[in-house]
């Protein structure tokens, strides 16, 4: 197992540099002149041209690549327009937060949707299971953003129960945690609906075979033969869903971030982006892919311990 | 009994969705009033007065008729940029695995790069990079819509490959060119057919997301997405200008949704576990 993860992490490498590279290119060959869009329309040529120097961008792009390069390794990410400090300090101190947000939402959409889906699985074609199978495809087709306002207006304005914006101070405070629950609700609710639909089929699949059939014919309670057995086959492919789901999760929190100025690394992204705060983006570009990569690592990692079939070396 | 249920959604899914198709048409005859037009008289009007069925937003502009006039870009941009995603994406997955090679293998490595990171993510880089406006939402998110597409294509075209009836075209001596166009492509049709359908929905979020995030189109076009967004400030005494495109948003993707589970019921329940 120690071999196959150093392998992968060898492996990742490769990844996240190619994606870095894309956002590169991206960044500097996409039609736009990025010293313009950086200093705005109302400069002099002069202007853009002092900018243009200052930033490398005059030089050839492969040397402007390579330099680049050289610099992310080192842990230089480039500094922020706005607030003139390096980029990579700023995306680690608001690292935590995000974390924590996608932590709950995924807690969340996995605390809700997976028993609901096996319940539906395990009560097809009753009242609970249409209810859940409508609210699933409801919660599908929810835009996220729309769901955080409207959670903001119940539980916000009319009901004043939660608060609006911000967070609390602290990491795991009572405080932060309170500010926590309508953004991870926003984000894990949607979330929930797609791991509730499936679940339950996953787990339908499963309850069809004939083993199951065999259980069954060998006088074992339904709770043994769906809980012990059927269930933990067919948490191997949500297992899989999950890791896919991830990066997601990350893109969906960028919006919640913003809708209820969370003060993670989403907001900041976002605002840089108002900016044209470049380095920002990038930097949370390759960070992003960093993190993908590692999701993906522990999300396989975990398939290979729960489905004992799977050996890796 | 639950083909059934899916075709009856189904139903329900193509009426809904033809239900905003008919509102956006509707909306270049006719709307209650003015999208564009400031009326300070009736400002942030609660839905119902007047004759604003839906209520007034903060500049006095009646809401229905917005809602109406907005329909157009939802559509359109979801259109187009299904359109774009299917045509790229269907380009290159038909090329990289009818061909193969290392061709086929740069694609795919380079899909499975790119595949990791999220749709939104994405658009948002691209987006960041072009002026705010109609042509660089289409351009970012159609940038990234393309993928699924590719790979979905790319697998099935290595499925019909094995085919016979390819194998007996290329010995008559069909050029590639000819066994793409007359065997390949014909076949994929119902897989990009379901997976348009599913994709539309995902292409008209994301696109939503962006222009509620500003990154999109920029006010006074009335975007749904927009709506939502400029509607925040006045959430506590004017809830309906956030709240009521967003019902109109969800109503059309539930539509799709449901449209596209039928469509993939009906045409290819293979791919039941996959879609």
């Amino acid at each position: 197992m120690l071999t196959y993860i150093t392998r992968r992490l060898i492996f990742a490498i490769p990844t996240v540099l190619a994606i870095a590279t894309i956002v590169f290119l991206l960044m500097r060959v996409v039609p736009g002149d990025p010293a313009l869009l950086i200093i705005g329309p109302f400069a002099t040529p002069e202007q853009v041209e002092k900018l243009r120097v200052q930033f490398g961008l005059d030089k050839p792009l492969v040397q402007q690549y390579v330099t680049w390069l050289g610099r992310l390794v080192r842990g230089d990410w480039g500094k922020s327009f706005q607030t003139r400090s390096p980029v990579l300090p700023l995306l680690a101190e608001r690292f935590p937060k995000t974390l924590l947000l996608t932590v709950f939402g995924l807690l969340i959409s996995l605390g809700i949707g997976v028993p609901l889906g096996i319940l539906a699985a395990t009560r097809t074609h009753t009242f609970v299971d249409y209810l859940s199978t409508a609210t699933a495809v409801f919660g599908i087709s929810m835009p996220m953003f729309w769901l955080a306002i409207v959670l903001q207006l119940i539980f916000g304005v009319s009901l004043h129960w939660l608060p609006l914006s911000g967070s609390g101070k602290g990491l795991l405070t009572l405080d932060n945690l309170w500010h926590l629950v309508l953004p991870a609700l926003s984000l894990g609710l949607p979330y929930a609906a797609q791991y509730l639909r499936f679940a339950r089929s996953s787990l339908l699949e499963i309850l069809g075979l004939d083993y199951i059939k065999v259980a069954r014919s060998k006088g074992l309670s339904e709770w043994r033969v769906v809980y012990l057995h059927a269930l933990r086959n067919a948490l191997i492919p949500i297992v899989t869903l999950l890791g896919l789901r991830i990066p997601w999760m990350i893109g969906g929190a960028v919006v919640i971030e913003t809708i209820f100025a969370w003060p993670g690394m989403g907001s900041l992204v976002v605002r840089a982006i108002y900016n044209r705060d470049f380095h920002v983006i990038e930097g949370f570009m390759v960070f992003l892919a960093i993190m993908v990569v590692l999701s993906n690592l522990m999300v396989d990692v975990l398939y290979g311990v729960i489905n004992p079939t799977v050996k890796y070396d | 009994m639950r083909r059934l249920f899916r075709h009856k959604l189904g139903v329900l899914g193509l009426v809904t969705v033809m239900l905003v198709i008919a509102l956006t048409i509707t909306s270049f005859f006719w709307t209650p009033f003015d999208p564009f037009k400031q009326d300070y008289s009736v400002v942030m009007v609660k839905p119902g007065t007047h004759g604003h069925l839906l209520g007034t937003d903060q500049l006095g502009r009646d809401m229905l008729s917005r809602i109406m006039y907005g329909a157009r870009y939802t559509l359109f941009i979801g259109l187009v940029i299904t359109l774009l995603a299917v045509v790229v994406g269907t380009f290159l997955g038909v090329t990289s695995g009818y061909l193969g090679g290392v061709y086929d293998m740069a694609v795919s490595r380079f899909l499975d790069v790119i595949m990791a990171m999220p749709d939104i993510i994405l658009a948002l880089a691209i987006a960041a990079t072009l002026k705010p406006g109609l042509i660089s939402v289409i351009a970012s998110v159609g940038a990234v819509g393309w993928r699924g597409f590719a790979r979905l294509v790319r697998a099935e075209t290595l499925k019909i490959k094995e085919q016979q009836y390819i194998e007996a075209a290329a010995a008559y001596g069909s050029g590639t060119g000819r066994i793409i166009l007359k065997h390949v492509l014909p076949n994929l049709i119902p897989t990009i057919i379901v997976y348009s359908s599913l994709y539309t929905p995902v292409a008209i979020l994301v696109a939503a997301a962006l222009s509620f995030l500003g990154i999109g189109l920029q006010p006074p076009s009335p975007e749904w997405g927009l709506f939502i967004s400029s509607g925040r400030t006045y959430l506590s005494f004017a809830w309906w200008i956030s709240t009521l495109p967003g019902i109109f948003l969800m109503l059309l993707i539930l539509g799709l949704n449901f449209l596209g589970d039928a469509l993939r019921d009906a045409l290819d329940p293979r791919l039941r576990g996959v879609l």
